[in-house]
Formats: structure tokens, C-alpha cells, sequence
């Protein structure tokens, strides 16, 4: 046989690919910027970020009525809505991380960081690309490509703890990494293939292969929920986010998680989708142990990012907790739900940023005390962003969550879902106490107030671009409907 | 892709969704720089009502130009929630039931808002005033235009916030916020109860859409349940209306400005009770004894408030009194399957109660914020527009022929008589006779006679601003009686039948025989007040005191309120007092701090783990794959 073989040509049609390849091209433009121009103009960088953005998200708009066939390029990239609509909620972050960094690094004095914006190009590219990736060595490509640029973009400023956290996340993002190749190998004995809807087919009614097949299962779950810190493969996650400079913090925690759970997704509901009684036990354990374990010792934090850090792996185990309902009812909780906490995450973490001050000095939880008088607008967003991601109508959260649990229960697990809201309220607490904090307190005598600080026209702008999480905080809260027909469509996965 | 709301086929009804979201936009602007704005936030206001009013009007052309079995234009704007297979829309329904409502909301609100811009003249906060009405506007319009009963809830809600904001917009006045606080905690007893019904409905049809629940209920749902739902939804149109026994805030919510309460306390919002029970018919008519239950509980109220209306002596509390009694005829009407006649007084009484209640303000503005009528009398001659205008309204509640209330009053008892309801008609016929003799009274004591006081002699008459929209309500008050009579070929009730069904039948007295007593019996009862309260023949304060202790019960709303605060009120305090400061503090504070703490603990433990060190790290993260294999491996 192997005489005869011909090696396919795939026939090539770049178009679904097109908003990486706008990406990637926008990058370079911004590395070759920083290389040749003389004196750089850090709103020259943001522009060219913006501008591959907005195109990167108008061609995967064009991609919504993709009428070609369902994978390209050797079936290695979906061209299905639940892509488009993964890189479209990705593109929005990195818009919002753009422009939140533009202003981080302008106040922060810190010499102009020109690697900021290719680098955020080069990590959203590596996430979009994920989302639509149809073969497991693509999806590790990806995977690393966005890994890559995000180890970089943590120890940016170059201070201590930043340097710190980049470190301790590239070595235990390069032990994760072995992991999942490890899992993908044991993937590709059990099935002969790599590419996700061969791995389906292939699944379907063989009882010899399955034993391989679910134990690499298990080695791409690791993987996977180490990337959207998942409990008990989370332990990186507050050190990381604490050292990270707090714009980049915002940008990772929303959209990495969309990334890696949009590959995760393709990789329960389409690859291993015949095996669903031997994986939703595994996701449902890391769900469990992600909201025990998050919300728990979320209280114990002084720090606000870190307790953000631990609200962010609670987080993750809801969206877990949606999918352990296999197929688009899932799918709908766990997109839902994406969307939600991008927006209340790149909220908050903003807000943190615009407190935080020049050289994020005030970071502790009592730096909070009494913001409601020296700063109402930060202490009003933040209360806004708080009470939803502690699942509080009428915010997005709360909308969100409900989406979770009724997936969760309508499949048959409502022993997770009871613990889901037994810790959401435990959770409520430290999110409470923030606001309380803010609000019913006085602000220490000695407390500058922020313009002092930031001036006032930094501050402004920072806030005004807090408006768009908070504007969809508030709507997706209120008519969580305008969006449902959206994710409904998105919810089918094509292979 | 579609990201914003799909909007349905064009057709000439398609702005619909404008008439509410104008007066929205008037709230918004004025709420975010009302302060800025000065004196033009109130023509901002409005403008904006003003706006809404064209496009209704416009948009009720383009619906009566239909043939009558399609006049009704379902707007779906979005999805608003779905979850598996219960679906709730944003969806408003334009058909004659919501045509007519919107155009005495929109009518009406745009006269009151006009007058506002003269009466609240120099107040601290003009602008917020503004923002709440047009806020009022916008949610009293969601109600009358939802779908569902869902959106008309979040519309009930709405106008109740309102309404306790305006109520309490002077809130620097304790006595204001309480009155605020009282409106708002008795209506939400008749909420309350209404949201159990709102699940009851989604319990028995599986949707709130009108078009499911209202289609043929009896397909459905059993005798029983429609009671249960009919009686629920009725208590809240009893909170809502201000119908015995929950009648006790509308006297109260007196204290806010006049234009709110010509607004929101006579002419929309206490009239939504009515709209509910009118648009639920089906499921009131497939209960049978829930209509027997509206019928009492409108008689009773119309009788109980007529005598409290009597023995007032603030002119204010005698219309507030006598707008609960007129609510309770219309509530009559409805009970007796008269849909039209309650419609049709509705908008009666909007039209001269918002006119007396405007002049009622126009002589509080003429005579610095006075509102005893002991201290009135004469004001005829200082404030001619003012005063005439209100006898026209006075006159079309009493039942003048040819004024609005005439017809409205007239028809509905002739229903009663019609349909062998003797009792009915002769307890209805003596709530005309007492409606008559008070307003009689309130005319005379005010604008007849010879001035009581200093201020009544030095009284002068209110701007145009303000006189205008009295004009314009008073030719209302005359020309909506002939032209939307409701005799069963009169406009109104040709124009509603495809909702509301036919005007019932039946034998009695001749019609005119009934118009003919109506007519004695109001002009006999005006007579009298004036001979009473004008003439000067009569010491009446001599009479009033030989006839206590019957004027002072009257006076004081037959001590109901007294009764509540014993029997409600202060147990329910003295239970929030224990529960606040014996049961929380030691049996709920005790629990919850002791989860509090012992999850502390938890944590500083788990906190242990968390030692910065990337080897411990790396080890978890070993143990956690070896537990994830483990497990994998144990079901294989």
C-alpha cells in the first residue's frame, strides 16, 4: 500500500484563516514600526492594533454566512459560526486590553513598551485561531503560539514580581504543554487521526480503541484546565495575575479563558462527543473542585487582583459546570457564560487598574475604603462589575449563572449545580465586602485621592473605556434575550 | 448577522415602539442635565409627551382605518428571556383596547405636563420633576402596551416607583415621605398577590403572552384556577385603583404636586386596575364568581368613598376621595360584563378630573399653596378661567346633561337596571346622589359665596401656561360625553366591541325614563348643595356640628386607617422589632458568623498551600493529573 500512496494536496482556501493572517500581518507592521522608525509614537502603536483588530473582526464577520465547506485546509480550521463568534468576543477584549494598556503604560512612566501591542496581537492571533482549529497539532500550535506571547507580555514592565510571574507561567505552562502533546498522542493511537472530526467518526461504536482514547482524553483535559485554571491546576493563576501588569491581567483572564474553552468545547462536544459518560465525570469534578476551591479562598485574600485570581478560577469551574451538559445545550450555557464574564472580568480588572494608580501601588483590598467618595464613578463601575460576577440580578452574571445551573440540572447533575450556588453565596461575601468597603466606610485621612495621583484626563479616558464592559454588564443583565438567537446559532458545531 | 432587535415587516404601525421610547428619551435627558437645562427641561418634557401623542394618534388612525377584525398590530421588539420552553418577548400589542389608552395617557399627560411648566415654576428641582413624569409617561405606556403579562408588570412596577418618587418628591416634608412610603406599601399588598397570579398563569397556560392565556382560557385551564388567577390579578387592580379595603394611600398621596396627582392619581395610573380586569376579561368571564367579586368590591367603594368625599374639608382630599368612588363605578361596570361603560367612564373621568384637579392647583397657586375650602369661597370672580372650567368639570361629575359624565354614569346604571340588578341600580343611583351633593358642596364652598379668608379676597388667577390646559380639558370634559357615547351603536363601544365583546342586553325601565331620573337626581343634589353651602340661608358649620359624631367619622375615612394601625400595623412592628433585634442578632447573625468563621479557617489553611514556590506548584499540579488518571482509570 504504501507504494502506492499519493500524498494528498489539500485544496487551499485561505478565507476562513483570514482574520489570523489580518492579525499576524498587523503585528509585524507594529514590530517593523518599533524597528525602523525613529522615535516611536506609543498612539501609532495603538492604532495599528486597533485598526488589525477591527479588521480581523469585520473579515470574521464576513465569515458569519461562510457558505464553503465546513473545515478547510486539510480539515484543519472550522469555518462555523461558534468560531466566529468565539474570535468576535476574543477581538472585543483585545480591543478593550489594548486601549486599557495604551493608557496603563502612558501614566505609569515607564519606558514606551513597543513590544505591548505586537505581542497582543501575536497572543489574540494564536486565540482566535484555536477557537477554530478542527486538528489537535493545530489546536497545540495555537495553544503555544498564544502561550508564547502571554509569558512575554506578564513580566512586560520588567519589575520584580512581574518578571516573577512570567517565570513561574512559562515553567508550569511547559509542563502543561507536555501534557496535552501527551494527551493528543494517546489520542492519535486510540483513533489513527489528529483531525477533530475524523477522532469523532472513529469513536463511534468501537469498543477496543475507547480505553486508549479516554485516557488520552484525560491528558488534553489537564492541559486544558490548566489554561483556564482550573482547580487543582490552578495554583499559577494568583501569582500570575497579581505580577502581570493589571491591563494585561484583564485582557488574560477574559480572553484566555474564551480561547481555551473554545478549543475544549470543540474537544468534548465534537472529538470525543461518543464518550460523554466517561468525560462528564472528569468535568465535573474539575467544576466542583474549581468553585470549593476558588470561592474559598478567594476570602482569605488582602490583595484585590488575587482575590480577582481566585473569583477567576471559581469562574471557570461554572462554565465547567455548564458543560458537563453534552451537546449545544452546553455549548449555549458555557458561551453564555463566556461572554458574561469577559465583559465583567475586563470590568473589573480595569477598574483595579484605574485605583491602582501610577506604579500599581494601591492594589490592597483597604485601599478601597471609602472610593465612594474620593472616586464615585471607579466605585460605582466596580460595585456594578462586583455584584455580577457575584451572580447578582439584574447583571449579566446572574443571568449567566441561572444559564449554567439549568444546564447542569437538565443533564442530570444537580448535585454540582447545588454546590455551584452553595459557594456562589459563600462568594458573595468577599465580593460584598469590597462594596461595603467603598461605601460605608470612610476613606482614610491619609488616602490621596486618584486625580492627584493619575490626573484627571487619564483617569477620564481609562474610566470612559470601562463604559463598553459595563454597558454590556448591564444589558446583557437586563435583555440577556438580545444575544440568545446569536449563541443559539453559534451553538452548532460544524465538522 | 442580525445584532440589533429584528424588527418585523414595515407596515404604517411599525413606529410603535417609538411611543414609548420618546417620552423614555424626554426622562433620560432631563434625568442626566435636567439641572442644566433650567426652565426648558419642562418643554423638553413636554415635547417629548407631545411627540408621543401625534404618533399615537397617528398610529390609532392607521389602526381604525383596518377592518375591525384586524385591527391589532403585535410589535415583537426582542427576545427578552427564554429558558427551554418558556419564552417571554419584548412585545407590544397596539389593538382598540391599547389605542384608546394611550391616547388619554399620551392626551392627557401632555395637557399636565404643559401645566407643570407654570406650576412647578422656581422649585429646586425642576428638572428631576421633568425626568419622573416623562418616566411616569414611559412606564404607564409599557403597561398599556405590553403583550404580556410579564412586560405589563415591569409597566405596574414602573409607574408604582413613579408614583412613590412624586408622591414623595417634596420628601424634605416628613409628612410627604411617609404619605410616599404608604402608597408604595399598600399597593405592593395588591402586587404582591398579583405576581402570584402572574404564576399561576405561566403555572396553567405555560406562557404570559396575552394572545395564549386570553384566546380561549377554558381550553386550558379549569373553572377554579381562572377564579384563583382572576381574584389574584383583581387584588392587584385593588391596589393599584385604590378600591376598598387598600383605598388608604390615594387620600394620602395628596401630598405631592398637584400635577401629579391630576396625572397619576386620577387620571392614569389609578386606572390601570381597570385596564387589567378589562383586558383579562376571558379569564374573569370563565370564573363567573370573580366578576360577581369586582361588582361588590366597585359598589361598595364607590358608596363608602362618596361619604368620605362628603365630610372633607382639604380640597384636594375630597377629589382624591372622589376619584377612589369613581374608580369603583367603573370597576361596576366591568363587573357586570360592561366593559365599554368602564372604558368609557375611564376615559370620562380622565378628561374631568384631571381638569378639576388642575384647577384645584390653580387656586392653590392663587392663593398661596391654601387648600382649606373654610378658608376659600368667592374665587369666581378673582379667578374666572379657573373657576368656570372647574364648574364644568364639577358638573360632568355630577351628571349634567350634555357633559361626559353624564353618559358614562347614566350608562352603567342602566346596565344595572337592564340586566335585574334593582339592588345595584338603586345603591348606584345613591352614589350619583352623594357624588352630586359632594362635588356640589366643593364648587360652592370654594368658588360661591363670599370670600372666608384674607387670601380668598386677594386671590388672582394662574398664568396661560397653566389656564390653557384647563380650557382645552374642560371642552374635553363636554364633547367626550356626545362623541363617544357608549349606547350599544355609539362610537367607543362600536370601536372596542372586538376586544371587549358586545354591551350586554336586556329589559328595564325605558332609557329615557332612566336619563330622566339620573338628570333630577343630579340636578336635585346640586340645588341643594348650593342652598346648602352658596345660598347663605344655611349656617352649615352649625349644621355639621349638630349632626357629629357622623361628619368627623366621615372626615376621617371611618377610622379604617386607625383600624389598620391596630390591627396591622403596630403587631407587624412590634414582630419586626423582635425578629430585628432578638431573633437576627442572636439565632441568624450567630449562624451566619459561624460560617463566616469556620470558612475563614478554611481558608487560611488552604492559604498554606499556596507557598509561591513553582516546585509545589508543579506538585499539585502532578497530583491533580495523577487523580484525574486515577479516576479515569478506576471506570474503565
Amino acid at each position: 500500500m504504501i507504494g502506492q500512496a499519493v500524498l494528498p494536496t489539500p485544496e487551499l482556501v485561505f478565507e476562513p484563516l483570514l482574520p489570523e493572517l489580518v492579525l499576524v500581518v498587523f503585528a509585524m507592521a507594529g514590530l517593523l514600526y518599533e524597528a525602523l522608525a525613529k522615535r516611536t509614537e506609543a498612539v501609532v502603536h495603538l492604532s495599528i492594533g486597533l485598526v488589525g483588530v477591527v479588521l480581523a473582526g469585520g473579515t470574521s464577520l464576513w465569515l458569519w454566512d461562510w457558505d464553503g465547506p465546513a473545515t478547510v485546509l486539510g480539515d484543519a480550521v472550522s469555518a462555523d459560526r461558534f468560531a466566529v463568534l468565539a474570535r468576535l468576543l476574543l477581538l472585543v477584549v483585545a480591543a478593550l486590553g489594548l486601549l486599557l494598556g495604551h493608557q496603563y503604560f502612558a501614566r505609569s512612566g515607564d519606558e514606551q513598551r513597543g513590544e505591548f501591542t505586537p505581542l497582543l496581537l501575536f497572543a489574540t492571533s494564536g486565540m482566535t485561531l484555536i477557537v477554530a482549529s478542527a486538528d489537535l497539532i493545530l489546536t497545540f500550535l495555537a495553544l503555544e503560539i498564544l502561550s508564547l506571547a502571554l509569558y512575554v507580555l506578564t513580566g512586560l514592565t520588567g519589575r520584580r514580581a512581574a518578571n516573577e510571574a512570567a517565570m513561574k507561567y512559562f515553567l508550569l505552562g511547559a509542563f502543561s504543554s507536555a501534557f496535552f502533546l501527551y494527551g493528543v498522542a494517546m489520542a492519535y493511537g486510540a483513533t489513527g487521526t489528529t483531525k477533530i472530526a475524523a477522532m469523532a467518526l472513529a469513536l463511534t461504536g468501537t469498543g477496543e480503541a475507547q480505553a486508549l482514547a479516554v485516557l488520552g482524553f484525560a491528558l488534553l483535559a489537564v492541559g486544558f484546565a490548566f489554561k483556564v485554571s482550573a482547580a487543582p491546576f490552578h495554583m499559577w493563576t494568583p501569582d500570575v495575575y497579581q505580577g502581570a501588569p493589571t491591563p494585561i491581567t484583564a485582557f488574560m483572564s477574559a480572553a484566555t479563558k474564551v480561547a481555551a474553552f473554545g478549543a475544549l468545547i470543540r474537544v468534548l462536544d465534537v472529538a470525543f462527543q461518543a464518550l460523554a459518560w466517561d468525560w462528564a465525570p472528569v468535568v465535573w469534578g474539575l467544576a466542583a473542585a474549581s468553585v470549593v476551591i476558588g470561592s474559598i479562598l478567594a476570602i482569605a485574600q488582602t490583595n484585590v487582583k488575587r482575590m480577582l485570581a481566585y473569583s477567576s478560577i471559581a469562574h471557570a469551574g461554572f462554565i465547567l459546570t455548564g458543560l458537563t451538559a453534552a451537546g449545544s445545550a452546553g455549548i449555549r450555557a458555557a458561551m453564555f457564560y463566556l461572554v458574561a464574564y469577559a465583559a465583567m472580568t475586563v470590568g473589573a480588572f480595569g477598574t483595579v487598574m484605574v485605583v491602582s494608580g501610577r506604579g500599581e501601588k494601591r492594589t490592597r483590598i483597604g485601599d478601597y475604603t471609602g472610593l465612594a467618595r474620593t472616586n464615585p464613578i471607579a466605585a460605582a463601575l466596580m460595585t456594578l462589575f462586583l455584584l455580577s460576577l457575584a451572580g447578582i440580578p439584574p447583571t449579566a452574571g446572574f443571568i449567566a449563572k441561572v444559564n449554567v445551573f439549568s444546564a447542569a440540572i437538565d443533564a442530570g447533575y444537580w448535585v454540582l449545580a447545588l454546590i455551584g450556588v452553595v459557594t456562589s453565596v459563600a462568594a458573595a461575601f468577599f465580593y460584598l465586602r469590597v462594596i461595603v468597603l467603598m461605601y460605608m466606610q470612610e476613606p482614610e485621612p491619609a488616602a490621596p485621592s486618584l486625580t492627584e495621583k493619575v490626573g484627571i484626563g487619564a483617569e477620564n479616558s481609562a474610566t470612559a473605556i470601562l463604559a463598553i464592559p459595563a454597558a454590556a454588564t448591564l444589558l446583557l443583565g437586563v435583555f440577556p434575550g438580545v444575544i440568545v438567537g446569536i449563541i443559539r446559532d453559534a451553538s452548532v458545531l460544524r465538522w | 448577522m442580525m445584532l440589533g432587535p429584528s424588527l418585523p415587516e414595515a407596515s404604517s404601525l411599525s413606529p410603535l415602539w417609538l411611543v414609548p421610547a420618546v417620552p423614555l428619551l424626554g426622562a433620560v435627558i432631563n434625568l442626566f442635565s435636567g439641572r442644566r437645562l433650567g426652565r426648558s427641561a419642562g418643554w423638553i418634557a413636554s415635547t417629548s409627551v407631545g411627540a408621543a401623542f401625534v404618533l399615537s394618534l397617528w398610529l390609532v388612525i392607521a389602526l381604525l382605518e383596518r377592518s375591525a377584525e384586524s385591527r391589532v398590530h403585535i410589535q415583537h421588539l426582542f427576545d427578552w428571556i427564554s429558558v427551554g420552553r418558556f419564552a417571554v418577548g419584548a412585545d407590544l400589542r397596539l389593538d382598540v383596547l391599547s389605542a384608546t389608552m394611550i391616547l388619554v395617557v399620551t392626551g392627557v399627560g401632555l395637557l399636565i405636563h404643559v401645566y407643570a411648566i407654570g406650576y412647578m415654576e422656581g422649585d429646586r428641582r425642576y428638572g428631576r420633576f421633568f425626568a419622573y413624569l416623562n418616566l411616569f409617561v414611559f412606564f404607564m405606556l409599557l403597561l398599556v402596551l405590553a403583550d404580556n403579562y410579564l412586560l405589563l408588570y415591569v409597566g405596574w412596577e414602573g409607574v408604582g416607583l413613579c408614583s412613590y418618587l412624586l408622591i414623595g418628591f417634596w420628601f424634605e416634608k416628613t409628612e410627604n415621605a411617609s404619605a410616599a412610603r404608604k402608597a408604595f406599601v399598600t399597593t405592593r399588598i395588591g402586587d404582591t398577590l398579583m405576581l402570584i397570579g402572574l404564576a399561576l398563569i405561566v403555572a396553567g397556560f405555560g406562557s404570559l403572552d396575552f394572545g395564549a392565556v386570553l384566546g380561549a382560557p377554558g381550553d386550558t385551564i379549569a373553572k377554579g384556577t381562572a377564579t384563583a388567577i382572576s381574584l389574584l390579578l383583581f387584588a392587584g387592580a385593588i391596589g393599584k385603583s385604590a378600591q376598598v379595603p387598600l383605598h388608604v394611600w390615594l387620600p394620602d398621596a395628596m401630598a405631592g404636586p398637584t400635577p401629579v396627582s391630576a396625572l397619576i392619581h386620577a387620571a392614569t395610573m389609578v386606572t390601570a386596575g381597570v385596564y387589567l380586569v378589562v383586558r383579562s376579561a376571558p379569564l374573569f368571564e370563565l370564573s363567573g364568581v370573580a366578576l360577581t367579586v369586582v361588582l361588590i368590591v366597585g359598589l361598595v367603594t364607590a358608596l363608602f368613598a362618596a361619604t368620605c368625599a362628603l365630610a372633607q374639608d382639604d380640597i384636594k382630599r375630597v377629589l382624591a376621595y372622589s376619584t377612589v368612588s369613581q374608580l369603583g363605578f367603573m370597576f361596576m361596570a366591568a363587573g357586570m360584563r360592561f366593559y365599554t361603560g368602564a372604558m368609557f367612564m375611564l376615559v370620562a373621568h380622565a378628561f374631568y378630573k384631571a381638569l378639576m384637579f388642575l384647577g384645584a392647583g390653580s387656586v392653590m397657586h392663587g392663593m398661596h399653596e391654601e387648600t382649606d375650602l373654610q378658608r376659600m369661597g368667592g374665587l369666581i370672580r378673582r379667578m374666572p378661567i379657573t373657576g368656570w372650567t372647574f364648574v364644568v368639570g364639577a358638573f360632568a361629575l355630577a351628571g349634567v346633561f350634555p357633559l361626559a359624565g353624564f353618559f358614562a354614569k347614566d350608562q352603567i346604571l342602566e346596565i344595572a337596571n337592564h340586566t335585574g340588578r334593582t339592588w345595584i341600580y338603586l345603591l348606584g343611583t345613591l352614589g350619583a346622589l352623594l357624588s352630586a351633593l359632594y362635588i356640589g358642596r366643593l364648587v360652592f364652598l370654594a368658588f360661591f359665596g363670599s370670600p372666608r379668608s384674607e387670601a380668598a379676597e386677594h386671590a388672582h388667577e394662574s398664568p396661560l401656561v397653566m389656564t390653557v390646559p384647563l380650557l382645552a380639558l374642560a371642552a374635553g370634559a363636554i364633547l367626550a360625553g356626545p362623541l363617544l357615547s357608549t349606547s350599544a351603536e355609539g362610537t367607543l363601544a362600536r370601536v372596542l366591541e372586538p376586544v371587549t365583546g358586545p354591551v350586554p342586553h336586556g329589559e328595564g325601565l325605558p332609557t329615557l325614563a332612566l336619563s330622566g331620573i339620573a338628570t333630577a337626581i343630579a340636578l336635585g343634589a346640586l340645588a341643594l348643595a348650593w342652598w346648602v353651602y352658596a345660598s347663605g340661608r344655611v349656617e352649615w358649620l352649625t349644621l355639621r356640628e349638630r349632626l357629629q359624631p357622623l361628619p368627623r367619622a366621615a372626615g376621617s375615612g371611618w377610622y379604617v386607617d386607625r383600624a389598620y394601625s391596630t390591627v396591622f400595623v403596630n403587631p407587624g412592628a412590634a414582630a419586626a422589632r423582635f425578629t430585628a433585634n432578638v431573633f437576627d442578632t442572636k439565632v441568624v447573625d450567630g449562624l451566619v458568623n459561624g460560617v463566616g468563621t469556620g470558612t475563614r479557617r478554611l481558608a487560611a489553611v488552604g492559604r498554606l498551600l499556596q507557598t509561591g514556590f513553582v516546585r509545589s506548584y508543579a506538585l499539585a499540579f502532578l497530583l491533580g493529573a495523577v487523580g484525574v488518571l486515577v479516576w479515569v482509570g478506576t471506570r474503565l
